[in-house]
Formats: C-alpha cells, sequence, structure tokens
C-alpha cells in the first residue's frame, strides 16, 4: 500500500501530449538538400515472412541455415547469406533476437508486429507505432515524403496478416504501395494524387486563414485570461498552417529529374525476380534524391497472397508457405536456403548500389549513412523466437559491423531498435519494452 | 512565523506559509531545542494554515480574472456535431483525451487546452462530418442481407495461440458491403423461459474471417429476451467502425465479406449451447464397422431455457430517406427564381447561426461565403463547396468555444444576452447546443424571464437528453473515472470480471438519475434504503434472491443495508482502493473532498512513504499499518484527521464487496493474501464521535454533516455549471444556494432552479 499515493494528485490522466517537431530547420524550403557537414540519415527495412531453415549443427544440410557458423568475428557464412560476403564490413548478423511480448502469439501473426513489437490477441487487436514511423516523427519533415511504405501486396491487408511494416503513432497501420509504376509516379511523376493534394492544402490553408481572422476578431470582445486561451488557439492554428505551408513548398520544389529507362517498371510480383529487384530499385533512388529519408518493404505477408508464388522465380514449388513449413524436413532446408540465399542476393545487390554510390559530397557512401534492417518475425516457421535479422550500413553513424552477434532470449529486440533511432540522431532511450540498447554494435 | 503577515488574502507572506506549513507538517518545526507544540495545538496550526492558503489560492485566482471562454469537452463537441448535423456519429474519437482539473472536473475552460494536433484532427473530423452530412448524386446500391435460418460453418472453433475462437448459434454473410457508411440491423428473436430462470440475452457482433485462426470483431450490441413472443430489436452503426476483410479472398475460408453473428447466452453470461439442433453441425461420420448414431430431435420449444432467432437483417449503407435528413437540413432545396450564390449565401447563415449558437451578421457571413465562392470557382461541385465552407465553420473559436463576448470597458458582471444563458442551460442540463425551442426563446429574448426559465428547466431535465447531464455531473462528481486507473490482481480475486466495471459506473449514474428523476433527496447519496441494481452486481454484492433481468432497476434495501447510498456502492469502494487490499486512506480523502468539500491537503514534499513490503509491517492488519503510521511525526497531523473517516469501511474489500475477515499480507513481494484476519471497523473521528462499522458511519453523515454536505454538492454542480474552479467571488452565491438547498430538503431540481437564476449563472464575470 502506498500512502502518499492521493486521489486527487493522481487525477491528471492523459493529459494531452503535443510533439514538437524541430521542423523550423526546414524552413528554407527552396533548398531542401542537407548541407555537406552533416549527412542525410536513412532507414530501410525489410521483412520477409514466415521463416527460414534451422537446422542444427551437425545436420547435413546445416550450409543450408540462415545463420552462420560460429559467434562474435569468428562466424562463418553458410551459402545463404553468402552473397553478403563482399560487405561484411558493412553487416552485423544478430541470433537470439526477438520481441518478448510476441512469442506467444500465433506463428504467423507476428508480420504486423515486425516494427512494432506489441502484443496481439484475444480478439483485441490493438497495434502501436513502428520503428520507421518514430524516425518519419523526427526526420519526415526534412523532405517531401516523410517515409514511404512498400510492399509485394499492398494496402494494409486483414489484420494479423498485414501486408504493410508500417504503423503511425496510434497504432493504425499505413497503407503500402506495390505498384512500380504507381511508386515511380508517386515520387518522381505530377500525377493527379498530388493535383489533388495541392487542391486540398490550398483549401485548408483559406480556412485557416478565416479562423484566425476569426480569433483576432473575438479578441477585443475578452478579459485577459480568455485572451490567453486565445493565444493559445492561435498558436496552434498557426503551427498547423506552417505545416501546411511546408507542404505546400515542397509542391513547387522540382523533382529530381531520374531516368527510369533502368528500372522495369512494368514488373509485376508474378514476376519475383524483376519486381523485388525494381522495389530495391525505387528504394534506392527515392533515398538517392532525398525525396524520402525512411523505408519500409514487406517482401512478402503471411497472408495467401502473390508474394507465397516467389520461389517459382528459381524454379521452386511455388508455395513459399509449404516451403517452411517443410524446411525440418529431409532435403527441404536445402531447398527453402536456395530460396533465401535468391532474397540475399536481391538485398546484397541494393546495399552494393548503396556503397558505390557517393552521399552528396561529403566524401561518404550512401551507405555510409543509411541503416538497413533486414529480417523475417519467424526463425523456424511458427517460431517467434530467435528472429533471422541483420543490420547493414551506419558505418559513420557509429556503428561497428563484420561480427555475427548472439544475444539470450532476455534481450528484446527493441534494443536493436533503440540503437538503431539513436544512430539516426533521434534522442530516444527507449521503443516499447526495451530495456537498453544492443551491446556489441555500438 | 511572528514576523510573517497572518493576512495570507491580502499580505505577502502565502509562500511562506506555505512553507511553514509543510515543516510544521515534518516535525521540523519548532527545531528540537524549542518547545514543542502538543499533537492537538499543532494540528489546529496547521489545519489553520491550510485554511487560510486556500482562501489566498481562490482569491488570487479571483484576482488574475476568471476564463470564462470554454473550449467544447469531447463529449461535448461529439453531442453538438450530432445536434448540430444531424448525423448520429462519434466524430471525437481521434480528439486526444482530455485532462481532469485539479478540483476533478473535465469541463474547466482553464484545463482544457488547445494543440496543433488537436487542430489538425478537427479539421480532419469537420471534412469528414460534412462529406456525410451533404450528399451528392443518388443514392448509393444498398446491400440487404436476411436470415431466418442459422448457418455456423466457416468459422473457427479452436483456441489457438490466445485467439478466443467465435462459435455462434446464427450468423450472417455479408457479402457485399461500403467500406464506410451507415448500417441498419434488425433481429427478431422469443425466447422460453422456465419460471423463475433469469432473462437470456443475445450478444450481437459484427467482424470477418481473417483467416484460420480468430475472427476479428466488435459487439454491436446485447438485448435481453422477456417472452415466447417474437421482439424485435434494431440497431444503427457505421461500417468503418467494425474490423473489415481485406479485399482477396482469405485462406481456405474463401470469404471476402462480413459477418454479422449472435451468441446466446443465459442470464449469467453463459454461452447457451444446443447441439441437439440439426443444422448446427453434420453428424460425425461414423466409425468402420459401426452404425451411424441417430440424432435425437431435440426437445419441443418451451420445455427449456431456448432462445429462437425468427430472422436476421441487415442493411448497408441505410438511409431512412433520399438525400438524408442531414443534408436537407443543411442546404434545403433552391428556391424559385434564386441564385446558386443566395441559395448558399442563405443555406450558410443558417448553418452559421446554429453552429455558432447566436444570430450571425451578415459582414460575419462574407469570409465563408468566399470560402464557397473559391471552391466552386477551382471547379468543384455546389455540394463539395458548401461542404467545404460549412467545414470551416467547424474550426471556428465561435463553434470550438463556448464565447462570452464582454462589452469593452466596464469592470463589472454583465447580463448575459439570451442566447448566452441558452448555451449555457443548454451544456450545463444537455451537454449539447440548445435545441430549436431554446434558440427561438433567446431569439423572441423572453428566456431571462422567471417563468419561461424555470418552464425551460422542467422542459429540459424532462428530455431524454439531460440522461447527458446524470452521466457527466455523476461521472465527474464521484470520479468514476477512477475505476479504469485501479487494476484489481487477479491473484487475489480470481473471479473478478472487468466488464463489472461498467456495471458499477452505470450503478452510480443511474443512483443519480434517480435522484434527479424523482427529485429525491440528495441525502440519499449518504444513505439510502434503495438502490439501482442489475443481476451481474447483484451476484457480486451477494444480494438475494438476484434479479432475473440484467437491466438495471430500482431495488428497496432493507435499513442499513450495506448497499445503502453511494459508499456502499463498488464505484467507490473499488475504485478508491489499491486493487489488491481495501485503501482507508484514498476512500477517506474521497469522502472528504467530494462529500464533505474538506479535501486535506496533499502530503508535504519528502514525506517517506510507508513501505507496505517493509517486514515491519508484515501480518498487520490495514488499522494497526495505519497506527504505525500516524506515529510518525511527519505523518501524524494530516493522518489523524484523514484515517477514521476510511476506516469503518473496512468491512468492504478492494472490490466492494462485504467480509468479516480481511486480507493481509504476509512475507515479500508477491505475497498473496494467506491470512485472512478478522476487520475491526471501529475508530473515532476527529471530532471525537465513536464509529462503530459503515452502518454508523453513514448514519453518522446523514445526520451531523448534512450542511456541509449540502455546501460540498452546491460547490461541485456550481463548479459544473459554470465550468470553472470556484474563487473568492463565489462565496455568497454558494452560501446562499446552500441554504436554499438545506430549505429544500436537498431536492435537486431546486438546486438546479435556483442555481441557473443565481447572478453568477446570469451574468459574465471579469
Amino acid at each position: 500500500m502506498t500512502f502518499r499515493e492521493i486521489n486527487r494528485r493522481t487525477a491528471l490522466k492523459g493529459a494531452s501530449v503535443t510533439l514538437a517537431l524541430p521542423w523550423l530547420e526546414a524552413m528554407s524550403f527552396g533548398a531542401p538538400r542537407q548541407s555537406p557537414k552533416r549527412p542525410a540519415r536513412r532507414l530501410c527495412s525489410v521483412m520477409f515472412p514466415y521463416g527460414i531453415a534451422v537446422p542444427k549443427d551437425d545436420h547435413p544440410e546445416r550450409d543450408w541455415g540462415w545463420f552462420p557458423r560460429g559467434e562474435g568475428r569468428d562466424y562463418k557464412l553458410t551459402h545463404v547469406l553468402k552473397p553478403l560476403e563482399p560487405l561484411m564490413d558493412d553487416v552485423s548478423i544478430f541470433g537470439g533476437l526477438s520481441h518478448p511480448d510476441c512469442r506467444a502469439m500465433n506463428g504467423h501473426d507476428t508480420g504486423d508486429t515486425f516494427l512494432t513489437g506489441s502484443r496481439l490477441t484475444d480478439g483485441v487487436y490493438k497495434n502501436t507505432v513502428s520503428l520507421d514511423q518514430i524516425a518519419a516523427q523526427h526526420l519526415g519533415h526534412l523532405t517531401r515524403h516523410p517515409s514511404l511504405t512498400l510492399s509485394t501486396d499492398g494496402g494494409v491487408g486483414p489484420r494479423t496478416r498485414s501486408t504493410t511494416l508500417s504503423y503511425s503513432p496510434k497504432g493504425q497501420p499505413i497503407p503500402a504501395l506495390s505498384d512500380p509504376k504507381q511508386i515511380f509516379n508517386r515520387l518522381f511523376g505530377n500525377d493527379d494524387a498530388s493535383r489533388s493534394d495541392r487542391a486540398r492544402l490550398e483549401g485548408t490553408g483559406s480556412i485557416l486563414d478565416l479562423v484566425l481572422d476569426q480569433s483576432k476578431g473575438l479578441r477585443r470582445h475578452l478579459g485577459s485570461a480568455d485572451r490567453r486561451k486565445l493565444d493559445e488557439f492561435e498558436t496552434s492554428v498557426r503551427d498547423v498552417e506552417l505545416r501546411v505551408e511546408r507542404s505546400r513548398a515542397w509542391l513547387d520544389v522540382p523533382l529530381p529529374e531520374v531516368d527510369a529507362g533502368s528500372i522495369a517498371l512494368d514488373a509485376n510480383p508474378e514476376g519475383a525476380k524483376d519486381y523485388i529487384a525494381a522495389i530495391y530499385d525505387l528504394m534506392f533512388l527515392a533515398l538517392q534524391t532525398d525525396l524520402t529519408r525512411i523505408t519500409t518493404y514487406q517482401i512478402g505477408s503471411y497472408g495467401p497472397t502473390v508474394a507465397r508464388t516467389f520461389p517459382a522465380a528459381i524454379g521452386l514449388e511455388p508455395n513459399w508457405h509449404s516451403l517452411a513449413h517443410k524446411a525440418g524436413k529431409k532435403g527441404q532446408a536445402t531447398i527453402l536456403g536456395r530460396f533465401d540465399q535468391f532474397l540475399a542476393q536481391n538485398l546484397a545487390r541494393f546495399v552494393q548500389r548503396l556503397k558505390d554510390s557517393p552521399d552528396g559530397d561529403t566524401g561518404q557512401s550512401l551507405l555510409d549513412n543509411t541503416l538497413i534492417l533486414y529480417g523475417s518475425a519467424n526463425s523456424r516457421t511458427h517460431v517467434n523466437r530467435n528472429y533471422p535479422l541483420l543490420l547493414a550500413g551506419g558505418g559513420k553513424l557509429g556503428l561497428r559491423h563484420n561480427h555475427y552477434l548472439r544475444f539470450s532470449e532476455t534481450t528484446p529486440m527493441s534494443n536493436l531498435f533503440v540503437t538503431m533511432l539513436q544512430a539516426m540522431g533521434v534522442e530516444a532511450d527507449r521503443f516499447g519494452d526495451s530495456t537498453g540498447t544492443l551491446n556489441g554494435l555500438t | 512565523m511572528d514576523r510573517l503577515d497572518p493576512d495570507m488574502v491580502k499580505g505577502r507572506d502565502a509562500e511562506t506559509w506555505h512553507d511553514a506549513l509543510n515543516q510544521l507538517n515534518l516535525g521540523e518545526m519548532p527545531p528540537t531545542k524549542a518547545d514543542q507544540p502538543t499533537p492537538a495545538e499543532r494540528r489546529i496550526l496547521a489545519d489553520w494554515m491550510t485554511g487560510e492558503l486556500q482562501r489566498a489560492a481562490e482569491a488570487k485566482r479571483f484576482a488574475d480574472g476568471r476564463v470564462t471562454m470554454r473550449r467544447l469537452t469531447r463529449y461535448e463537441y461529439r453531442n453538438t456535431l450530432r445536434d448540430l448535423l444531424g448525423v448520429d456519429r462519434d466524430f471525437s474519437k481521434e480528439l486526444p483525451p482530455e485532462p481532469l482539473s485539479p478540483d476533478g472536473f473535465l469541463n474547466n475552460g482553464a484545463t482544457l487546452e488547445m494543440s496543433p494536433t488537436q487542430i489538425e484532427t478537427y479539421l480532419t473530423a469537420a471534412r469528414r462530418a460534412m462529406e456525410i452530412a451533404i450528399v451528392e448524386g443518388d443514392r448509393h446500391e444498398v446491400h440487404r442481407y436476411v436470415r431466418t435460418n442459422t448457418v455456423t460453418a466457416k468459422l473457427p472453433t479452436k483456441k489457438v495461440a490466445g485467439h478466443i475462437p467465435v462459435n455462434p448459434e446464427f450468423a450472417l454473410d455479408v457479402t457485399r458491403y461500403p467500406r464506410s457508411g451507415p448500417f441498419r440491423m434488425k433481429l427478431t428473436a422469443r425466447a422460453a423461459i422456465p419460471a423463475g430462470a433469469g432473462l437470456p440475452r443475445i450478444r450481437i457482433s459484427l467482424g470477418h474471417v481473417p483467416g484460420i485462426v480468430h475472427v476479428p470483431h466488435r459487439v454491436v450490441g446485447e438485448v435481453e429476451l422477456t417472452s415466447e413472443e417474437p421482439q424485435t430489436f434494431e440497431y444503427t452503426g457505421w461500417m468503418e467502425d467494425y474490423p473489415q476483410a481485406g479485399d482477396v479472398a482469405f485462406g481456405n475460408t474463401g470469404i471476402t465479406g462480413m459477418i454479422l453473428f449472435l451468441d446466446y447466452l443465459d442470464a449469467d453470461g453463459k454461452e447457451l449451447r444446443y447441439p441437439d439442433r440439426k443444422y448446427v453441425r453434420p453428424p460425425a461420420k461414423p466409425r468402420k464397422g459401426q452404425k451411424a448414431k441417430p440424432r435425437p430431435e431435440p426437445p419441443a420449444f418451451g420445455t427449456r431455457l431456448e432462445i429462437q432467432v425468427e430472422s436476421l437483417e441487415f442493411e448497408t449503407p441505410f438511409h431512412a430517406q433520399w438525400p438524408p435528413e442531414s443534408h436537407r437540413r443543411l442546404i434545403g432545396e433552391r428556391a424559385e427564381g434564386e441564385s446558386e450564390s443566395e441559395h448558399a449565401r442563405a443555406a450558410l447563415k443558417q448553418f452559421l447561426s446554429r453552429a455558432f449558437r447566436r444570430s450571425v451578421k451578415s459582414r460575419e457571413l462574407k469570409p465563408f461565403q468566399t470560402v464557397f465562392a473559391r471552391t466552386r470557382q477551382a471547379g468543384h461541385s455546389f455540394e463539395e463547396a458548401m461542404r467545404e465552407a460549412c467545414a470551416a465553420a467547424l474550426v471556428s473559436p465561435h463553434f470550438l468555444y463556448r464565447v462570452e463576448a464582454r462589452k469593452p470597458g466596464s469592470n463589472k458582471p454583465q447580463p448575459l444576452t439570451d442566447h448566452e444563458l441558452a448555451s449555457r442551460l443548454s451544456y450545463f442540463l444537455w451537454s449539447t447546443m440548445p435545441d430549436a425551442q431554446l434558440t427561438r426563446l433567446a431569439s423572441q429574448r423572453r428566456l431571462h424571464d422567471p417563468g419561461v426559465l424555470a418552464a425551460e428547466v422542467k422542459r429540459m431535465l424532462a428530455s431524454p437528453r439531460s440522461d447527458e447531464f446524470s452521466r457527466n455531473f455523476a461521472n465527474q462528481w464521484f470520479d468514476l473515472e477512477a475505476l479504469d486507473r485501479v487494476a484489481v490482481n487477479p491473484e487475489f480475486y480470481p473471479d473478478f470480471d472487468n466488464d463489472l466495471k461498467e456495471a458499477m459506473r452505470r450503478e452510480t449514474i443511474g443512483f443519480y438519475d434517480q435522484l434527479l428523476r424523482h427529485d429525491l433527496s440528495c441525502l440519499d447519496v449518504l444513505d439510502s434504503d434503495w438502490s439501482m441494481i442489475n443481476r451481474d452486481l447483484a451476484r457480486h454484492y451477494g444480494l438475494k434472491p438476484l434479479p432475473r433481468s440484467n437491466r438495471f432497476a430500482r431495488v428497496p434495501l432493507p435499513a442499513e443495508s450495506r448497499r445503502g447510498g453511494v459508499l456502499g456502492q463498488a464505484s467507490f469502494l473499488l475504485s478508491q482502493s489499491g486493487g489488491e487490499f481495501a485503501h482507508p486512506i484514498k476512500r477517506a480523502v474521497w469522502i472528504l473532498d467530494r462529500l464533505l468539500d474538506s479535501p486535506p491537503p496533499p502530503p508535504p514534499p519528502d514525506v517517506p512513504e510507508l513501505d507496505s513490503e517493509s517486514p515491519d509491517l508484515a501480518g498487520l492488519t490495514v488499522k494497526q499499518q495505519l497506527a504505525l503510521h500516524r506515529e510518525r511525526e511527519a505523518c501524524a497531523n494530516c493522518h489523524q484527521g484523514i484515517d477514521p473517516w476510511g476506516l469503518p469501511l473496512q468491512h468492504y474489500n478492494a472490490i466492494g464487496q462485504w467480509g468479516e475477515t480481511a486480507p493481509v499480507r504476509i512475507g515479500k513481494k508477491k505475497a498473496k493474501p494467506a491470512k485472512p484476519t478478522p476487520v475491526d471497523p471501529t475508530t473515532t473521528l476527529p471530532d471525537g464521535s465513536p464509529i462503530d462499522g459503515a452502518a454508523a458511519l453513514k448514519r453518522y453523515l446523514k445526520t451531523e454533516r448534512r450542511e456541509q454536505f449540502a455546501r460540498a454538492v452546491v460547490k461541485r454542480m456550481l463548479a459544473y455549471a459554470l465550468g470553472r474552479s470556484l474563487d473568492f467571488g463565489d462565496r455568497e452565491t454558494v452560501e446562499q444556494l446552500t441554504n436554499d438547498f438545506i430549505e429544500a430538503d436537498f431536492r435537486l431540481r431546486k438546486l438546479i432552479l435556483a442555481l441557473v437564476n443565481s447572478d453568477a449563472f446570469q451574468s459574465r464575470q471579469r
């Protein structure tokens, strides 16, 4: 019993909290590029479903398991992550991490919580903000698009089988784009969407003007205490006005010109090879042109959607779900492993491109200032522990690489998120159920 | 201390007095070498200082000027939009939650804040509301589904990984539907109820089947069946409030639509199952060599407790008429010979005067006409332009705030205009904007006429809208939100169901509502020979016999019943407890604050907490722990005046049930209540009155403290009605109303009438 806990004093429940965005630094509308001294920091999160093969060390198919052999600096990649070998100076691999609150959930429900870590059960579906959106809250104002949410299946999908990795601060799913052409137009074209954005923003601007005028007219009829209340109102309206102004200003900033010729914009998920490559290309372009600094890509949802057929791309049974379920059987780890290797090849190509591209005139590469989180929300399928995870990039953001770090189950995956946010320059000391930062990475 | 100015109101030493009070309470002053006051002297001094400091605080608030411009609360915003537009939808859901004011109110103008996020949310809500209220084009395609027999196929039945399966007795597939918009469902059902059995219920839910293991859904409502004759129930709602399927067919169910389904429950909430009904599941295949078992005929209807649904109907989007009422109300028909801009002007004028709750001058109309014209010129339709102009009004300070404009110059109180008075009345008794009649009377300037005013108050209290007054005032007076701040520890109370909290809340709101509806003596709050009970609560309280219905009804209680008055109600007993043990201090502070208007001062800083897990306290009853607590100098001064008020209620445990023994924490952390110990509810109040138990406390309050109670009621209601903390300038009003209230035998209706006739209510002050 706490004897000081007097009810009247504990009454401030849920006081409304306003997020103070440090957007003022972005008010130089015409020149959204950063000064060369402080390069932009970027974050890209990629998830694939159903998990991987986890054969034991003495298993004949051990080298088709996802996790490396060994530990720490003394590790050896298997066939699966071999494509990343030349990049390992910029890559850390993690073992043993997962979201403690998600361990008891159904094995196919964890796609929704890969970047949130929330527990979703018992008929009440309530998710929380995702890692990328925390970063977007802090950095989103610096670019035309606060963040870019992509997935093979598009939209938000059904709950527990969602087709997006991103969740708003209120825990609402953010719809993902999936069609390469549409993504390209959203980024580089003046399509209808941005025209109606413009109309709406202009409407909002004139409504806010009107409201401010009304507030001024009201002022002289009020006593001093009421005027202070009105100040609060006007400050809030002006703040929103500036936000609108900022969005509108971006509409007038000329778009970077890019050559779409090299991207397979006609790709669709039925041709997995071209499609996955096209999405990585678009993410690369978006980051390179600084149209956004935050992206997520869900390679496949946990639902029976088109991404399930992706293994067909390398001549395997067109059912990813089934491959994952069978992976424990004889000869099957090899099969799932080959597909996971294919996914790793795609990732490696993306990472390599970032590494080969200079970050403006900073003398650094894009990869040096970009974090790429890659992994799945199961280890072996249906097992919500020991996620296969790796982090690439961020060499100039204080991260040390080229090791396989293994953790016990007492370390929540959110600790990795905290370390990542801090590397992004976000002053965060916790995320969800985190207990600190991740040891060994900085 | 001798050098301090004893006048804390006019003097300049209030801050220093405040420090001195803390020092005194901590036992640090006077210094140990000096002569020490006796505990009694110490308390007299502390009480005097506390009282004077309170007076000083009120005086300062008064001198600073009052906040009279009040933003609408979330619930007022919701109700106001509903009545303004004629759209029954809650547009307040996205707004951030609101803090309680220091004196416990949600509607205090000084506490109600504004933020950029809030403005953005208002704007989004305004546009969404106008999209619904004003329509374009022809009626949308209507999807209508009816079922007269049941299906239960396709739904998961096993519990997997924490997902609770649904296994309804009746289900309806809604294959095509709009993603948003209104729906209506109609249910016709009957029930065979054996004599004496409780009344069964049907729970209606709407959701979808995303996959193999769980069915996201939300409950639409619960209906209670009372007869063998078919009864029809109707619910309306909004598609977007319910979980919906994606566009892709999912898993092996192949369902892309939504599902409306019914669970049958008995009076105690247990599921009613009829496995003998033939349609429920196909018969199991017989094993090899065995014959299929014949299924027994279900018994005839009427021979057992049984629910039968005659039909279930679902229609979406549901519009009673097209265009909907809101559209007609806002836009109307264009008169012959009227130009489009004239039409818009007339419609806007009408809308603005309702939105701003007063008459609107032509000059004020201009900017809204400009928004209309600009949108129209940008190539949008007439309807779209009207939406945009109306949405602008919904983020105007004239809508979002209740503005009472002063004539400049004078500092004296000024009478309210009739429209302002109409608003005050309406938000006081209805928590929403004035209706057509109030507005008409205000326009005719008749509302200040005492006869008219009295008739209006009577009419308003008779209207179902005054339910909002009962709900919001009882909620804030009795601090019912505190129920949500207490987590009941399931290790201590394994059978406690959190849904009971809602029943507890409704008991107390219903109790207050009865006082108001039947003009009973408000002293019943202190003790009563009746209460508002439903079956779930009666079971929780151990009352017998159990009522048949789970609807709340007024029931007589025996004299000195444990459940008489608010002090016998679980809403108070649980919310002012710790979730494990009864908490006499919280309960005492609540009584002092909410019923007697003499809240104890908050504890001084740096007071050490009594660590209930310390070995010194293991095995002690709460009363013994408190006694130990009071031995400490720092705590003694205040707690001698607090603890005795809570101790007589020790028979009520943390969830409000009566027991002759109470658990005692033994050992260290996470110890279960292994040792029940007899309760000792005797105490001596600060004024020396000996009290033996809850009944004695209630009797004492009802006889000895009625005047203090009357003042407490008056102050609470006045602060609620004015939407601000009371201060120095309100003392006379409070005394006058308190006298009136006592003279009126504590009848709330008389108090309300006196209150709305008071100068404080009828004038705006500095």
